[in-house]
């Protein structure tokens, strides 16, 4: 090479790969559903052709290769001298798998070039298989009228993507990040100024309302610019959906089911930092329902149920929330063995009540997996508490649903965004700290006799439950005044409760997280970011699920028992 | 001589490598289009473009179509267009050049060997 192929080039290259692949997938997934349909052939081949150049261009030359390879071979099925039939199509299905493989690892850090030997010579089998190209294909082409003839290959694709494509410029992601911050700032000092402008009105009326005028119309317009760059971070969730179909297909393969996938709702919007934590998560969830819930297809007619399973994948907005559904028609969860497992593990006391559906929810719980052996497919022994670990990290809910014998539905809350988050703003001593909404469960007075001591531990009483109670002003080390009537937040989660004391409720605000770096997030109690008042104080956002979590538990609670 | 040039790709990878590629000589500036309507828009609005770099695989409006309506235009028509071709697309190369193209490079290329036909076409 000439040239030095830079971290940037790859990364343009290998967004754009990442495209064209899943676009050859939906064309093997739909030649494989619908037959050689032409357009098929024409939504495939031009992409294909972006990406032979592309990878030429940075010196891909195996990957080069095979894309050049196939696209002879889709040409030839179009013009009807290759039948593409379940055989071919297991080839094709390998080989885009062994290309998207290749395509990943040479962009990777280490830019390993991986042979594509075997898939190669699995189309040049193909390509022998089919009659005599020369007097087909090129004739027939030169018939046609010269203009048409280049572009039909992507004319299909061309009149959706064309106007908006013409007008569309490429943004690193951290740019947008950095504008949103900067908005965050913004609207911060607009506060001041309004409070400036307020005090000024007392003084000076006339100059005070010009000025509060002229800052009430900063506000307007900073509202704006917010809600424009958070449309801008927005994608539709089309981006994690996509690669599922493939998926639940050779999922299914793999064990001999027979499964289809499904999508709705694909065009809902989410934050692009949404999607890009959510993908793992509903990979967990897709290969657990492929796994444990839909049967087998001779299982299934004996029950009496149509051999081929289905799943169901949605996604809807609800206010400033999008609801995900995984809903499978297959065995369901037995919650009787889910108790029997529990109290195996250790996770639930023998004669400790629970609702059938509550019981449900243990399989999010650590260390809990209902698997009988230990598959490939779902979780390599891991449990659904990753993904648990997943919906934490988004802010998000999880449940789930069963009706033993019909199916599952697992439902998923997630934020619109993780940019900016509704907190629960609180003063602990002279401080203000912030809390995540979506983690409170209440918040409540309390009198100091409903604190009960247990275990060298103050526990609450709330109503008829005990919780576990962390004074957070000792925590922070901070000065409390000692009173008989107190602030206590509830706080959840999963199915656990902890209590806060705090010394006053602020209410409820969004606000623009700041992340932080390292060193605060080590501290006893995690710090999930940091936002700006009004008045400039910044103010710490406390990462609820650190406080439940056995090592800062235990340190928190030993600086708690120090000053008790 | 500083020469304005009019690249026309669909692919944002090889828009950034004629970027990479020219900014070593200092004589080309560039004018980027991502389809070959997007290309005749840029002609209306920029002045004086010197040379076309010409993608044909594209969508809306591909290289051909363009080059026809290129061709049909007495302003632009002297403008001098290299194809940009692409292995297994030969016949629309030739096609091309047959159209009024002055001449063609094949991805992968090199920065001289772009230059270098620049150069031959719009003196050095």
């Amino acid at each position: 090479m000439e040239f030095e192929v830079s971290a940037e080039l790859v990364s343009i290259y290998l967004e754009d790969a990442r495209e064209q692949l899943a676009i050859l997938d939906d064309a093997l997934l739909r030649l494989e559903r619908e037959g050689a349909k032409p357009e098929v052939f024409a939504s495939v081949l031009g992409p294909l052709h972006t990406l032979k150049g592309n990878s030429g261009m940075i010196g891909l030359g195996a990957i080069k290769d095979y894309v050049h390879r196939l696209e002879e071979v889709f040409g030839r099925a179009r013009d009807g001298a290759l039948t593409l039939d379940g055989e071919a199509l297991d080839r094709l299905f390998e080989g885009a798998t062994a290309l998207r493989d290749a395509v990943e690892t040479a962009c990777a850090p280490g830019r390993e070039q991986k042979q594509l030997g075997a898939a190669q010579a699995a189309l040049a089998a193909l390509l022998a298989r089919s009659s005599a190209p020369a007097g087909r294909s090129m004739p027939a082409a030169a018939a046609q009228p010269q203009p048409a003839r280049a572009g039909d290959e992507a004319h299909t694709d061309a009149a959706a993507l064309g106007p908006t494509r013409s007008s569309m410029v490429r943004v690193d992601f951290a740019k947008l990040d950095h504008l949103l911050n900067l908005v965050g700032e913004l609207i911060v000092h607009r506060t001041k100024l309004n409070e400036l402008a307020r005090q000024l009105v007392s003084e000076a009326p006339v100059a005070g309302a010009g000025l509060l005028e002229a800052v009430h119309q900063v506000g307007a317009v900073s509202s704006q610019l917010q809600e424009t760059i958070m449309d801008v971070r927005m994608l539709p969730i089309r981006h994690v959906f996509e690669r599922f179909p493939r998926l639940v297909r050779d999922l299914a393969r793999q064990q001999g089911k027979q499964i289809e996938l499904v999508l709705q709702g694909e065009d809902t919007r989410v934050d692009k930092a949404v999607i890009d934590e959510l993908g793992e998560p509903l990979v967990h969830l897709i290969r657990n329902a492929v796994d444990h819930g839909i049967e087998p297809p001779g299982l299934r007619a004996a029950r009496g149920k149509s051999k081929t399973g289905t799943l169901l994948l949605s996604a809807t907005q609800e206010s400033n929330q999008v609801v995900i559904t995984l809903i499978d028609d297959g065995a369901g969860i037995d919650a009787a063995s889910v108790r029997r497992k529990a109290i195996e593990r250790g996770l639930l006391h023998e004669g400790e009540a629970l609702s059938d559906r509550e019981a449900i929810q243990l399989i999010f719980t650590e260390g809990f997996s209902t698997a009988r052996a230990v598959t490939d497919v779902s979780g390599r022994g891991v449990g659904l508490d990753v993904v648990v670990k997943s919906m934490e990290r988004l802010n998000a809910l999880i449940e789930a649903e069963t009706i033993p014998g019909a199916g599952t539905k697992f439902t998923l809350q997630l934020p619109l965004t993780l940019a900016i988050i509704t907190v629960l703003m609180v003063d602990v001593g002279d401080e203000v700290y912030a809390l995540p909404s979506g983690a409170v469960v209440e918040s409540l007075r309390y009198a100091k006799r409903d604190l009960v001591r247990m275990n060298g531990r103050d526990t609450l009483r709330v109503r008829d439950r005990i919780v576990p109670f962390v004074h957070l002003a000792e925590l922070f080390g901070r000065p409390s005044a000692e009173r008989d009537l107190a602030y206590a937040v509830i706080v959840g989660r999963g199915d656990k409760r902890l209590g806060l004391s705090i010394d006053r409720l602020r209410g409820q605000q969004d606000v623009v997280i700041k992340a932080l770096d390292a060193v605060v997030t080590n501290a006893a109690v995690g710090i999930a970011g940091a936002t700006i008042l009004g008045d400039g104080r910044v103010v710490l956002i406390l990462d609820v699920a650190s406080l439940f979590d056995s090592r800062r538990g235990r340190a928190a609670r030993g600086r708690v028992a120090a000053e008790a | 001589m500083l020469r304005k040039i009019l690249a026309v790709d669909d692919s944002a990878l090889i828009h950034q490598m004629y970027k990479l590629f020219l900014s070593r000589y200092k004589n080309c500036k560039l004018v980027s289009a991502m389809n070959g309507l997007e290309a005749l828009d840029k002609l209306g609005q920029e002045e004086g473009i010197d040379l076309i770099l010409l993608d044909i695989n594209m969508p809306v409006m591909n290289g051909l179509e363009f080059l026809q309506r290129v061709q049909k235009e007495a302003a632009y028509k002297d403008i001098p267009v290299i194809i940009i071709s692409t292995e297994g697309k030969e016949e629309d190369t030739i096609r091309g050049l047959k159209m009024g193209a002055r001449g063609y490079v094949k991805k992968p290329f090199q920065a001289s060997e772009l230059h270098s036909l620049i150069e031959k076409i719009t003196g050095p």
